[in-house]
C-alpha cells in the first residue's frame, strides 16, 4: 500500500464525527471536547468539521 | 566633551557643580543628557569605555536564585551605548490598556496614561530611527484577523537597530555643556544631613581611584537590574537603601516571557500571503472576560515548501498524526508529515504581573568596588501561566473559527500545570528588565512618584524601564525613549 492511499484509509477511517470519538479512547489519544464548535487532538486545535474531511 | 577616568591625572569635577548628573550611558542616559544639555549643565557617567570589556563586564555578574535565567553578565552591556549596542529594534508604544488598573491584577496601573507619553511619540521615533510609517500591505488573513472580536492584527516599528553609543557618540563628544565620562562607576550616592536631597555622586575608575561630584540633580540611568542595585547598595546613611523605606527597592522584577507556542497551517487562500511576520494581541475585552494579562504574538513564516500540500490534505495527514499506533500496527510504519506541514510558528510575548516575591536583591558577595552583587529572585505567578494558556489556545480557535487556518498548541502548555522551557530550550525571557523601581501613587505601591522622582528625596530621580509601573507586552526601547523625553521635559521646565 502507496502512503497516499494508507493516507486515504485513514481519512476514511476518520470520516465521521462517531468513527472518531469512538476512536480516540481506544487508541490513547489525547483529546479534549469543549462546550463549543472545537476539539484538541494532540494539540490540534480543531472545529469538529475538520473531522469530516 | 568625552574623557576616560582610568586615564586621567587631575580631578576633573574640582570646584564643579553640575546641574543635572546622569548614571548611566545607555539608552535613558544618552537621551536625558543630549536633550538636558541645552539648559544645564550635564555629567554623563559611564561604567564602560567606548567598548566592549571583560573588566567592566565582570561587574555585572550576580546570581539567579529565582527562576532560571541568563546569566547576569550576559543579559546586560556594560560600556557606552548599553544594551543598544545588541538589540534587535523592535518597537512598539504600550497600549492604552496597559495603564490602566484592573480589578483582577494586584498592582495593576500606572499614575500617568498613554496620553502623557503620546507627545513623545514622534520625537521617540526619529531618535530611533524608524522610518515614515508605509501604508501595510492589506491581505485577506490580516482583514480575516480583524473580524474576531478577541483578537487584532497589531503592528511593530523597526528601528535600524540604533546604537546610542554611535549615534550620539559625536554630538556628547563636541557638547560644551555635556561632560561624559567613561570608566566611571557610582559607588556610593551621599545625601545631605537632613537626607532629603543628593549631594555628591563618587566614581571610581578600574584602578580603585576615587573621585566626588557636588550635583543639583542626581538620575539613575544603569538598566533594570543596576538602577535597584545601586539604590540597595548605597545604604551607609539609610540602613535599608535609597528610596526604600518601604522596602519596594528592586521588587516587582519583570520580564517579557518569550516562547514558541504553536505551529500553524493556513487554509490555502491564504498561500499568497506572503508577509514573513504578522503580529495578533488579545483585545481590550477578551483579556476582561478572560482575566488574563497583555500579550503579543509572532506569526512567522516557516516553511516555504509547505504550498504542495493543500489545505485539505494537510487536515487528513493531521488526522494519521492521531493514530501513530494504529498505523504503526497496520501498517508497520509511522505517519510522518508533520514537519511538511506548517506554514508559520507562533511564538509568544507575554506580559507578567506585578509580584512582589519576583526582586533583584542584594547578594553576600561582592565586587571590586565592594557593592554586593545583584541576586535575581525571579518569579512568576498563576496569571502569568494562566495568561499565555488561555491567550494561545483561544488564538486556535479564533484562527479555526475564522477560517484561516489550524494551530498545534506544543504539549508542555496543555499540560495541567506547564513547566516552561528552560533557557537552553527556548528564548525564555527577552532580556528586558522592567519594574524594579516602579513608578506609584505612593511609597505604599512605587519606588518613584509620576514625575520619575524617588518618593522623599527632592532631586533624585530614575530612568528606564525600572519604572515601568507594569511591562506589557512591547519591547521597552520605544517606551524607555519617550519617558526620558517626558523626563527631560520636565526638568528643562521646572528643575
Amino acid at each position: 500500500m502507496t502512503k497516499h492511499t494508507r493516507r486515504e484509509f485513514l481519512s476514511f477511517l476518520f470520516s465521521t464525527t462517531a468513527t472518531c470519538f469512538l476512536s480516540a479512547p481506544l487508541l490513547n489519544l489525547s483529546t479534549e471536547e469543549g462546550d463549543d464548535d472545537f476539539i484538541q487532538v494532540n494539540g490540534w486545535i480543531l472545529k469538529k468539521s475538520d473531522l469530516y474531511v | 566633551m568625552i574623557i576616560d577616568l582610568n586615564n586621567i591625572k587631575s580631578d576633573p569635577f574640582q570646584n564643579k557643580v553640575f546641574d543635572i548628573c546622569i548614571c548611566g550611558g545607555g539608552v535613558a542616559g544618552i537621551t536625558l543628557a543630549v536633550n538636558l544639555s541645552k539648559q544645564f549643565n550635564v555629567a554623563l557617567l559611564e561604567a564602560g569605555g567606548f567598548e566592549y570589556s571583560e573588566e567592566s563586564q565582570e561587574v555585572y555578574k550576580g546570581r539567579i536564585i529565582g527562576r532560571e535565567y541568563y546569566p547576569l553578565e550576559e543579559t546586560r552591556m556594560r560600556f557606552f551605548g548599553g544594551s543598544s549596542n545588541v538589540w534587535a529594534g523592535f518597537c512598539r508604544p504600550l497600549d492604552y490598556y496597559d495603564f490602566e488598573p484592573k480589578k483582577y491584577v494586584e498592582y495593576s496601573g500606572w499614575p500617568i496614561n498613554r496620553n502623557d507619553l503620546d507627545p513623545y511619540l514622534e520625537k521617540a521615533k526619529s531618535i530611533l530611527d524608524i522610518p515614515d510609517d508605509k501604508e501595510a500591505p492589506k491581505d485577506q488573513f490580516t482583514h480575516l484577523l480583524n473580524k474576531s472580536a478577541d483578537f487584532k492584527k497589531i503592528d511593530f516599528w523597526f528601528s535600524k537597530p540604533t546604537n546610542f553609543g554611535e549615534k550620539f557618540g559625536n554630538e556628547i563628544t563636541n557638547a560644551e555643556n555635556i561632560l561624559c565620562c567613561l570608566n566611571a562607576n557610582v559607588t556610593d550616592i551621599i545625601l545631605s544631613e537632613d537626607l532629603s536631597r543628593v549631594k555628591k555622586i563618587k566614581v571610581q575608575n578600574y584602578a580603585g581611584k576615587s573621585y566626588m561630584l557636588n550635583v543639583k540633580t542626581f538620575i539613575l540611568a544603569a538598566g533594570g537590574i543596576e538602577n535597584a542595585r545601586i539604590m540597595l547598595n548605597c545604604n551607609r546613611q539609610i540602613k535599608e537603601g535609597l528610596g526604600n523605606s518601604t522596602g519596594l527597592v528592586g521588587r516587582f522584577f519583570a520580564e517579557h516571557l518569550h516562547y514558541a507556542v504553536g505551529e500553524l497551517i493556513l487554509e490555502d487562500r491564504f498561500r499568497n500571503c506572503n508577509e514573513i511576520r504578522t503580529y495578533a494581541a488579545p483585545s481590550e475585552r477578551f483579556m476582561q472576560k478572560e482575566n488574563i494579562l497583555n500579550l503579543g504574538l509572532r506569526i512567522i513564516r516557516c516553511n516555504q515548501n509547505s504550498s504542495q500540500y493543500s489545505f485539505k490534505m494537510k487536515i487528513k495527514n493531521i488526522l494519521c498524526e492521531w493514530s501513530p499506533d494504529l498505523v504503526e500496527s497496520v501498517f508497520s510504519s509511522k505517519c510522518r508529515y508533520a514537519d511538511q506541514l506548517m506554514d508559520r510558528v507562533v511564538r509568544i510575548i507575554s506580559e507578567q504581573a506585578p509580584n512582589f516575591s519576583s526582586a533583584v536583591l542584594c547578594d553576600a558577595e561582592v565586587d571590586k568596588f565592594k557593592m554586593r552583587r545583584a541576586a535575581l529572585d525571579w518569579t512568576l505567578s498563576p496569571i502569568d501561566v494562566r495568561t499565555i494558556k488561555n491567550g494561545v489556545i483561544h488564538f486556535g480557535k479564533t484562527v479555526a473559527s475564522l477560517g484561516l487556518g489550524r494551530l498545534k498548541v506544543v504539549q508542555w502548555l496543555l499540560s495541567e500545570d506547564p513547566k516552561f522551557p528552560g533557557i537552553r530550550e527556548d528564548e525564555t525571557g527577552g532580556n528586558h528588565h522592567m519594574c524594579t523601581t516602579r513608578m506609584g501613587t505612593s511609597p505604599k505601591n512605587g519606588v518613584v512618584d509620576s514625575n520619575q522622582k524617588v518618593f522623599g528625596i527632592g532631586n533624585f530621580y530614575v530612568a528606564g524601564s525600572s519604572v515601568f509601573s507594569t511591562g506589557g507586552h512591547a519591547n521597552p526601547t520605544f517606551t524607555i525613549v519617550q519617558m526620558s523625553l517626558r523626563l527631560a521635559d520636565y526638568l528643562n521646565k521646572y528643575n
